[in-house]
């Protein structure tokens, strides 16, 4: 390929939401394809060390990219640790349809180019090109490719260009000579010319500018990938049939799903099911989900809180389904207003396999299952954990009756408290005993924001993976944790976990048992006063407190001055009542 | 419920010494045909309790199935397409599920299996 002149190097633009999950779903999917990400060279593009200044814009000769000490792996990772933004990475890779499989799965990919130039600036990327173009062009000119379409797309990271300005940046690239047509409605060859302002002091240059800017651009060759908007769009909650008020966000969950690498064939168990908001993501990549939950009323229907043209819409495509074909819409309303909508109708209309649901306490788990090793091979959750929705597990403390055998078939058995820890470390255990070995678990857990690791469970056959944070509130946030079985389950190791539940219980703990006194405090109805508690303001708040307490100072000093000489018990009242206010 | 489920169900009493396979009464079930996974279907079948497998053939009427299995099956193409069918085209909608030794009964119905305890069973 004449392309390789320079390399075969990707450039990988990130989309600008969920950053907190950005690399770990990205380094999930490379693996899903059999990659290493230790093994892929990847480039710094500024120095990570000055990234907020341009100047430090670390270039690469792509000529002779092999000159990079690092991998996707490090540059990944030190970017987390250091809580650097970095919208675009830059990677070399051989198998390119391998990148777009990765695309079209990933929910945080934006795009990813084949890179034909970077430089620090405009002008210097139109030479770089130019210096490449007939080698970059080689291919592109033979016979057999002469009636490919083309178009040149400039797009501005940071900066919105205006269609003139477009053309006058587009036209320093006229030497690109494809002989093909140009079409502007999906190409056959798609070049992109990036120009990206979201290095730091970039934002406040001039419009002049616009006509060679002078920050790192990049012209690259779009990979045709469709990405996972037109799967979030079907599965978006907003149309979904059936709902409750816990159901998950659906990009979060096929976020989730790509962390752990679920892929068509595996057995996947949810002991949260609810409304199945995981599942649908779970059985849409063909992974077979059996859920369980111990509330019948979520299970059946009851916990409803879709939209009314929806459900319509729902029941309609159920009755299409049970050949009951009717052209009056009225009728079917009539008709359909008594069929039930349950967990199971989100399926029928995504015509997705639906799962298999048992009606269970997933505290008693093991004595659920027949001992089995390795029948689960995922687990993906979110568990209940008290601040919308609490949990329950079966039984009562105080029974001293028993229900007798004629009785069983309409007794409604009791439920009682199950507090959030032994949610959490029963989840552990439960996973530990049915995943497969080096199979993973993510569940989702709320935080407050000085979490660190020691504020998760922790189980003797599992070991922690991943952690991925979301803001929820200036107060607190929720984390995806990835674990994986890295021991089998056996007698000692049960022991061992049972000797540390007892002691998260009992309050001994200093860990995951004081996570939710911390949550408690955080989200008390007087902490958000709390500075201690609340680490997120924004720039916009944090502007009123300070004017606030400059105002109380100069109030202070005021009265101070003007009260002291003359009245001292009335200074000591202003004082008083100036601290109070 | 789908039979493979039901091959991994157990009776939660406690003090029940094994609890499965559970026995299975059908009372109104659904066939829907889908397409095969034959890798699928070799990958499950050592994890699988072939009791199980041969408890929920006979409620549903199928016969056929060996006594027990050996590797030898897995190139069958007619004995894995039988297993798709069995344990993933059949949905149980209402039914019972029947402890071997307790003889404590799980309803089943439209499709969810109801295995949660009495309080004073727990």
């Amino acid at each position: 390929m004449s392309e390789s002149v320079v390399g075969q190097l990707y450039v990988l633009q990130f989309l600008d939401d969920w950053v907190d999950f950005r690399y770990a779903e990205f380094l999930a999917l490379l693996k899903l394809e059999g990659f290493q990400p230790e093994l892929l060279t990847a480039y710094v593009i500024h120095d990570p060390n000055g990234l907020a200044d341009p100047s430090a814009y670390v270039p690469i000769d792509l000529r002779n990219p092999s000159a990079s000490p690092h991998t996707v792996a490090s540059i990944l990772s030190y970017l987390r640790h250091n809580k650097i933004v970095q919208h675009f990475l830059i990677f070399s890779f051989s198998d390119e349809a391998a990148l777009v499989r990765i695309a079209n799965r990933a929910v945080l990919v934006k795009n990813i180019y084949r890179l034909w130039g970077h430089e620090a600036s405009f002008p210097a990327l139109v030479d770089a090109v130019r210096h490449n173009s007939a080698e970059l062009m080689e291919s592109y000119l033979q016979p057999e490719n002469s009636h490919l379409s083309w178009s040149v797309e400039v797009v501005g990271f940071g900066r919105s260009f205006t269609m003139p300005e477009k053309q006058v940046l587009r036209t320093h690239f006229s030497f690109l000579q494809f002989p093909g047509p140009v079409s502007l409605r999906s190409p056959d060859i798609e070049m992109c010319l990036l120009c990206d302002y979201s290095a730091g002091s970039s934002y406040t240059k001039s419009k002049e500018d616009n006509a060679a800017p002078s920050v790192p651009c990049y012209l690259g060759r779009r990979l045709p990938t469709v990405g996972m908007r037109d799967v979030l769009k079907k599965y978006s909650l907003k149309t979904r049939p059936y709902l409750g008020p816990t159901s998950l966000d659906d990009a979060l969950t096929f976020i989730l799903a790509n962390m752990v690498g679920c892929k068509s064939g595996m057995v996947s168990y949810e002991p949260f099911v609810g409304t199945g908001s995981i599942v649908v993501a779970l059985a849409h990549l063909g992974v077979f989900c059996v859920g369980s939950d111990i509330d019948p009323r979520v299970l059946r229907g009851e916990m409803y809180a879709g939209q009314e043209d929806t459900v319509i819409q729902a029941k309609k495509k159920r009755q299409q389904q049970y050949k009951e074909l009717k052209q009056n819409v009225h009728a079917l309303i009539k008709e359909g207003s008594n069929m039930p909508v349950d967990i199971c109708t989100n399926f029928r209309t995504y015509d997705l396999p639906t799962p298999d649901l048992v009606r269970m306490d997933a505290h008693l788990f093991g004595r659920h299952f027949r001992p089995m090793d390795n029948f689960f091979d995922v687990i993906v959750t979110d568990p209940p954990y008290g601040i919308r929705a609490g949990a329950r597990k079966s039984g009562r403390r105080d029974c001293d009756y028993q229900i007798p055998a004629d009785r069983r078939h309409d007794h409604i058995p009791s439920t009682q408290t199950y507090p959030v820890e032994e949610v959490m470390l029963d989840l552990l255990d439960n996973a530990a005993r049915s995943l497969v070995l080096g199979g993973p678990l993510v569940y989702l857990i709320p935080t407050t924001y000085d979490f660190t690791e020691q504020d998760l469970p922790r189980h003797p056959c599992l070991a922690l993976e991943e952690v991925c944070h979301q803001e929820l509130s200036s107060r607190h946030g929720r984390r995806a944790v990835v674990m994986r079985k890295t021991k089998a389950w056996s007698e000692e190791n049960h022991q061992k976990y049972v000797e540390y539940k007892q002691r998260v219980l009992s309050g001994e703990d200093e860990g995951f048992g004081r996570l939710t006194a911390k949550l408690e405090a955080a989200l008390a109805t007087t902490a958000f006063q709390d500075d201690s508690v609340v680490k997120q303001f924004s720039n916009c708040s944090q502007r009123r407190r300070n004017a606030k307490e400059r105002r109380m100072e100069a109030a202070k000093a005021c009265r101070s001055e003007s009260t002291t000489a003359s009245n001292p018990s009335a200074a000591a009242a202003a004082a008083a009542g100036g601290e109070g206010a | 419920m789908r039979l493979l489920t039901h091959n991994s169900l157990k009776c939660p009493v406690k003090g029940v010494a094994k609890g499965y396979p559970l026995q299975l009464t059908i009372v109104d079930m659904e066939v829907d045909e889908t397409e095969v996974k034959p890798d699928f279907i070799r990958g499950i079948l050592p994890s699988l309790e072939w009791e199980g497998v041969l408890v929920a053939a006979a409620a549903v009427g199928f016969d056929g199935l060996p006594e027990s299995w050996d590797t030898s099956l897995l190139d069958d193409r007619d004995f894995i397409l039988a297993m798709h069918r069995l344990l993933i085209d059949i949905h149980i909608v209402e039914g019972v599920l029947t402890c071997p030794e307790t003889g404590r009964t799980f309803p089943i119905k439209g499709g969810i299996v109801d295995m949660v305890l009495p309080e004073s069973d727990v």
